[in-house]
């Protein structure tokens, strides 16, 4: 039941049809509604007040008569033949009849309990026909007074209309009332055949209208989907994909208008991927071709180099310089390829399962002696104390590590640095964490920058490149993983790598926290 | 000068870095041969019998992983590829087309003579010694493998990998320490190597290279040898 209604919640927000559907058909039916309503009310008032005219007109004729018969009665009348003729004019006035159809008359002592009822042979007529609240009213009042009520006829009920009024005989007779019963049997049944074709016609016409607003939505919505599922297709990457365009109304201009943005923007993407790739192909080839020459001279230089004992104290100075700008020469090229690999796309993912414990302990016991040459305690930590296992691409998440601890080193200050490995069912997370000058507000982002420096003044120990934590974090994005910083001036910083642990599954968190919790948050 | 300590074919068409090569393999006691262009490259190789190939990648005429396939034909010799690409494809092309190792341009003298002493050094003083993996049987003074009456012809890197696991039948070797006790690295290096000789060792020794038994891969360390 709750999916049922779910379903139909989702419907109703994916279909704009069945929106305009519905909201056509209750608006239409309230419409109708309200208008049937009028209609029905004019007509019954129309049909009530001819037929009360002629009824007036009835009761107004047989008073005059009954009255003048009243009053002829000689005052000498016994009380019976006072009954007497009180009975045959009732007869006489039911039987007139006339244009209103078949009608009751009933004449009441207003002194006693004597009632006169023609036609008499039916039983079921009575004084109770006679509304309780029309009597006082017709004994108040010299004139016609009516009133509606519902009587029984042949078997069922049907509306009436009471026609009252007074009769002043004299001290003989006394004071009667006569009263008409009209039945309203066949205006009913009138009003109940326009109520019924009114209901039906409206009911119709709403739906005639709904369905019509459906079939134009769906025109229009037709053609809407269509282009909704070629954009989709497009932003999917078949830049390709056209909408088929016929004829020259709106929806075709939108389709010729979706084919222009299309084909403009195929071109653009592939102008930029050309341009990336050539980009690409020309730092490699540049790289690739100034390798061979700085090979040589590489050699040359260490040969020197390893002879700078024989040369002058200049020279040999020299040879030395010469080397060691060679190593930062190196280094900048092959980062310079690497991040135009990265950014080329051109790099694929070479993913196995690898501890992640047993690559941070290798790369911690690599950089050893340069954290002993820089006073820093090294440490590796896995509070679970287990491999950490992810699939990933061994050399990268290795670089990415080192480039880690490296920079940990050299703006560590000698504190203490520790990296921590541990892992939950999705993500493995590996944090290296110095105690050093740490990171200014808004540097925890910067860091990731190409070329970017913490603080110019500062002096280079291990000579970076200014790449590596881009490269780093192009490689970890390259797994779908985070790379992260945060830092406080003075309180240290944290790295943390987080990886999950099947490639291609999306991250939601990560086992570690990065910021520290013995530091508050400034 | 410690006299000569081995014959080095340097296959290169850069006259400069071939010179420097030349200065850097005497200063180390080698003695070096020049060939400039892959054609002539196997001649030169009949005709100078080295004991250690430098081959650069890149070459005019026949390319060098041509040269690379063909001198495996018809020889072990170790072969150490001189490359300026890092690509993945491109060294494991490389190594696929039979050469044992690989130095990547600008390397440095040092790092280059480690590579090709590395390759030059045999276990020299081994005593007569058998070992089983299932049903092939290793020679080790004789480098021989044979399973049955078969031999098995391998290169001595491959001979040299298929040894160190078989003389610790139990022990899982990771692909760093298999780096290190058969090609002779002391730091961490390309691990690739490991898995595409793995892979050329298996298509020798294997019965069927999908559903190994000889040199088994265990999931997320390493390898080892299949059960004698």
């Amino acid at each position: 039941m709750r999916r049922l209604h779910g379903g139909l919640i989702g419907r109703w927000r994916r279909s704009l049809q069945l929106r305009v559907v519905t909201s056509t058909l209750l608006i239409s039916l309230s419409v109708v509604t309200l208008l049937g309503l009028f209609l029905l009310g004019r007509v019954t008032q129309g049909i009530l007040a001819t037929q009360r005219r002629s009824a007036l007109a009835e009761a107004e004729g047989g008073l005059r008569l009954a009255q003048a018969t009243l009053l002829d009665l000689p005052s000498t009348s016994s009380a019976d033949t006072v009954d007497e003729e009180i009975a045959r004019l009732t007869d006489l006035l039911a039987s007139q009849g006339g244009e209103v159809g078949t009608f009751d008359v009933l004449v009441l002592s207003s002194t006693d309990a004597r009632a006169f009822i023609s036609p008499v042979e039916d039983s079921s007529r009575s004084i109770d026909e006679v509304p309780v609240g029309l009597r006082p009213v017709v004994a108040r009042r010299s004139q016609l007074a009516y009133a509606y009520t519902e009587v029984v006829r042949r078997g069922s009920r049907q509306p009436a209309l009471v026609v009252g009024a007074p009769l002043s005989g004299n001290l003989v007779t006394g004071r009667y009332e006569l009263y008409y019963v009209f039945p309203l049997g066949t205006e009913a049944a009138t009003l109940s055949l326009v109520r019924r074709t009114m209901l039906g016609g409206g009911v119709g016409l709403a739906m005639l209208v709904a369905a019509v607003s459906g079939l134009v939505a769906r025109q229009v919505v037709r053609p809407v989907r269509v282009a909704a599922r070629t954009a989709e297709r497009f932003a999917a990457g078949r830049l390709e994909t056209r909408m088929a365009v016929h004829g020259e109304d709106e929806i075709s201009r939108l389709g010729e208008a979706f084919n222009e943005m299309a084909a403009a923007l195929q071109q653009k993407i592939g102008e930029l991927q050309d341009l990336s790739r050539l980009q690409h192909r020309f730092v490699s080839d540049v790289s690739h071709e100034l390798r061979t020459p700085l090979t040589t001279v590489r050699m040359a230089a260490d040969l020197m180099h390893a002879a700078r004992a024989d040369f002058p104290p200049e020279v040999a100075r020299a040879a030395e310089l010469l080397a060691n700008e060679l190593d930062r020469f190196e280094a900048l090229l092959a980062d310079l390829l690497e991040i135009s690999k990265l950014d080329a796309g051109a790099v694929a993912l070479d993913a196995e399962p690898i501890d992640l414990v047993a690559l941070a302990q290798r790369v911690v016991r690599g950089l050893a002696p340069l954290a002993a040459r820089s006073g820093s305690d090294l440490v590796v930590r896995v509070p679970q104390g287990d491999a950490a296992i992810a699939e990933c691409d061994g050399r990268r998440i290795e670089r990415i590590v080192r480039n880690l601890v490296a920079n940990a080193i050299e703006h560590g200050e000698s504190r203490p640095i520790e990296v921590t490995v541990a892992g939950d069912p999705d993500a493995v997370a590996v944090v290296v964490r110095d105690h050093g000058v740490g990171l200014r507000p808004g540097d925890a982002s910067r860091v990731f920058s190409r070329f970017w420096r913490g603080d110019p003044s500062r002096a280079r120990h291990t000579g970076g490149t200014g790449l590596g934590l881009s490269i780093a974090i192009e490689d970890a994005r390259l797994h779908g993983g985070w790379l992260q910083a945060w830092g406080e001036p003075g309180q240290g910083s944290v790295f943390r790598l987080t990886l999950p642990r099947r490639v291609g599954t999306e991250l939601a968190r990560s086992p570690l926290p990065l910021q520290p919790s013995a530091v508050p948050s400034a | 000068m410690v006299g000569v300590r081995g014959r080095v074919l340097v296959v290169d068409d850069d006259p400069a870095l071939a010179e420097m090569l030349g200065i850097v393999l005497r200063s180390e006691g080698f003695e070096p041969y020049f060939v400039a262009d892959g054609e002539r490259a196997m001649a030169a190789f009949r005709q100078t019998k080295p004991d250690v190939v430098l081959l650069d990648i890149m070459l005019p005429g026949k390319d060098g992983l041509e040269v690379c396939r063909a001198i495996r034909a018809e020889s072990g010799v170790p072969i150490v590829m001189l490359t300026a690409r890092t690509d993945t494809i491109d060294v494991v092309l490389g190594l696929e087309s039979g050469a044992d190792d690989y130095v990547v341009k600008p390397f440095k003298p040092k790092e280059l003579i480690a590579r090709v002493r590395a390759r030059l050094r045999r276990n020299e003083e081994v005593g007569p010694e058998t070992l089983n993996i299932g049903d092939v049987e290793i020679d080790v003074a004789g480098h021989r493998v044979t399973r049955g009456d078969q031999q098995i012809a391998l290169t001595p890197l491959e001979f040299d990998l298929l040894v160190a696991l078989a003389r610790k039948p139990r022990q899982v070797f990771t692909r760093e320490v298999l780096l290190e006790q058969v090609w002779g690295y002391r730091h961490a290096a390309d691990t690739r190597l490991v898995n595409v000789h793995v892979q050329r060792l298996r298509a020798k020794v294997e019965r069927d290279p999908e559903q190994p038994e000889v040199v088994l891969t265990v999931r997320g360390v390493g390898y080892k040898a299949g059960p004698p």
